[in-house]
């Protein structure tokens, strides 16, 4: 089972990100037609309404909700339960974690290796709000900055309302601060894109076996 | 990706506790040295090593590379071994949590705050008896106004989201044994969910806000 955290600051645009990345990657399993679920998702919302299942839910993909908590801390145990359950009934290809917008992706990553299973294949992809990250650095910079920390690919979304000096400086800051291979994406503007950089994500996160 | 193969980079050492916009985040990075960790420290450059593949032969040993680049100069190399009952506090960090609050308001069949990491967080779940078009228009306004009371005391809006789900037809099935009844029924209103996660108002504020903003649904 191979586990993709997606994580990134609040608004970000992970929900966006998230259904392309999902039906890429049933694609990319051939598809169920034996039945099996080969992706699952678990998404992990700060309230206890949870607004983004809405937008999964018609996507016909098993979502399992984390409610009103962060993964990367409050309900850590949570995740831990519904990684497990799903393993067990549903032996899925990947597993994609929405986390919450105030996650450090890395701290479940290292959670999930240290308490749950050291030798879990864990990718990380954050997303990035281009057109505010620079804003929201100067007010989060720790949070931010720890969302990209050793993330393998970061994908700079929003693309179509930031302008380039300021997606340039996005780039800049961020390739400093971390070795992620980045893309730039706009979900809204760019589906089809988006789905690209998907499927060359996941052929990528394939070749790692 | 696996827990062995990764290089850690932080900048600054006084990192390991972060404040910022007042808000008091704070977040251990990881690394506590109070307990009985093989140390190794070098002195060397910024490398920046990071791999990008997955390699699962690896013993239980964990190694934490610290790049610091100021006065120092030196990095810590932690090397220390981690079992399934590690109780080093390597990786845990004190995300702030303050434990939530409900709220009992007439309509609302959830709401409520709590505070995570600096940000303040209220959502609500209620059924709705407004035409859908009606409802979605309504939403609009609600959501803008409260952006717009956001702005004017100088809060960041972290996210501002919602849904309106209109309910489906539903099927009932009911008998006493001979005849089986089956009823159609026309959907009547639709539920609508909310969360907003901002960082400025307390949650009182944020939670009298939204009932206000909301009244018109």
């Amino acid at each position: 089972m191979k586990l993709i955290i997606l994580g990134g600051f609040l608004g970000s645009g992970k929900t966006s990100v998230l259904i392309p990345l999902a039906k890429e990657m049933v694609a990319s399993a051939g598809g169920a037609e034996d039945g099996s679920t080969k992706v699952a998702i678990i998404e992990n919302e700060i309230g206890q309404v949870g607004v983004d299942t809405a937008f999964t839910e018609g996507s016909g993909l098993y979502t399992s909700e984390l409610f009103n908590g962060c993964v990367c801390c409050t309900i850590a145990s949570s995740l831990m339960d519904a990684l497990s359950k799903m393993e067990d009934q549903m032996h899925p290809e990947f597993v994609i974690l929405e986390t919450t917008g105030l996650a450090r992706p890395y701290d479940v990553a290292q959670q999930l290796w240290d308490y749950y299973d050291e030798n879990m294949n864990i990718t990380l992809i954050t997303v990035v709000d281009a057109s505010r990250w620079l804003r929201i650095s100067r007010v989060a910079g720790a949070l931010v900055d720890e969302q990209i920390d050793r993330a393998n690919y970061v994908l700079l979304n929003k693309i179509d309302v930031a302008d380039e000096e300021t997606i340039a400086e996005v780039e800049k800051q961020i390739s400093s601060k971390c070795d992620a291979k980045l893309y730039r994406v706009s979900t809204t503007t760019d589906p089809e894109g988006t789905v690209n950089i998907c499927r060359e994500m996941i052929t990528e996160i394939n070749s790692w076996e | 990706m696996s827990e062995h193969e990764h290089t850690e980079n932080i900048e600054n050492e006084e990192c390991c506790v972060h404040e910022e916009h007042e808000h008091h985040h704070e977040h251990e990075h990881h690394h506590h040295h109070d307990h009985d960790h093989e140390h190794e420290h070098h002195h060397h450059d910024h490398d920046h090593e990071h791999e990008h593949h997955h390699h699962h032969d690896h013993d239980h040993e964990h190694e934490h590379h610290h790049h610091h680049d100021h006065d120092h100069e030196h990095e810590h190399h932690h090397h220390h071994d981690h079992g399934d009952d590690c109780d080093c506090g390597c990786h845990d960090h004190d995300h702030e949590h303050e434990e939530g609050h409900t709220y009992e308001v007439p309509g609302y069949s959830v709401m409520e705050t709590h505070s995570h990491e600096g940000a303040t967080i209220c959502s609500f779940e209620k059924d709705i008896l407004t035409d859908p078009e009606q409802a979605k228009v309504a939403m609009e306004d609600a959501i803008h106004e409260l952006t717009a009371w956001l702005d004017s005391i100088g809060a960041l809006i972290g996210h501002v989201k919602g849904y309106i789900k209109e309910h489906g037809p539903t099927t009932t099935f009911s008998t006493t044994g001979s005849t089986l009844n089956i009823e159609g029924h026309e959907p009547q209103g639709a539920a609508i969910g909310f969360a907003s996660i901002v960082f400025g108002p307390t949650e009182e504020e944020l939670k009298d806000k939204v009932v206000e903003v909301f009244e018109r649904l």
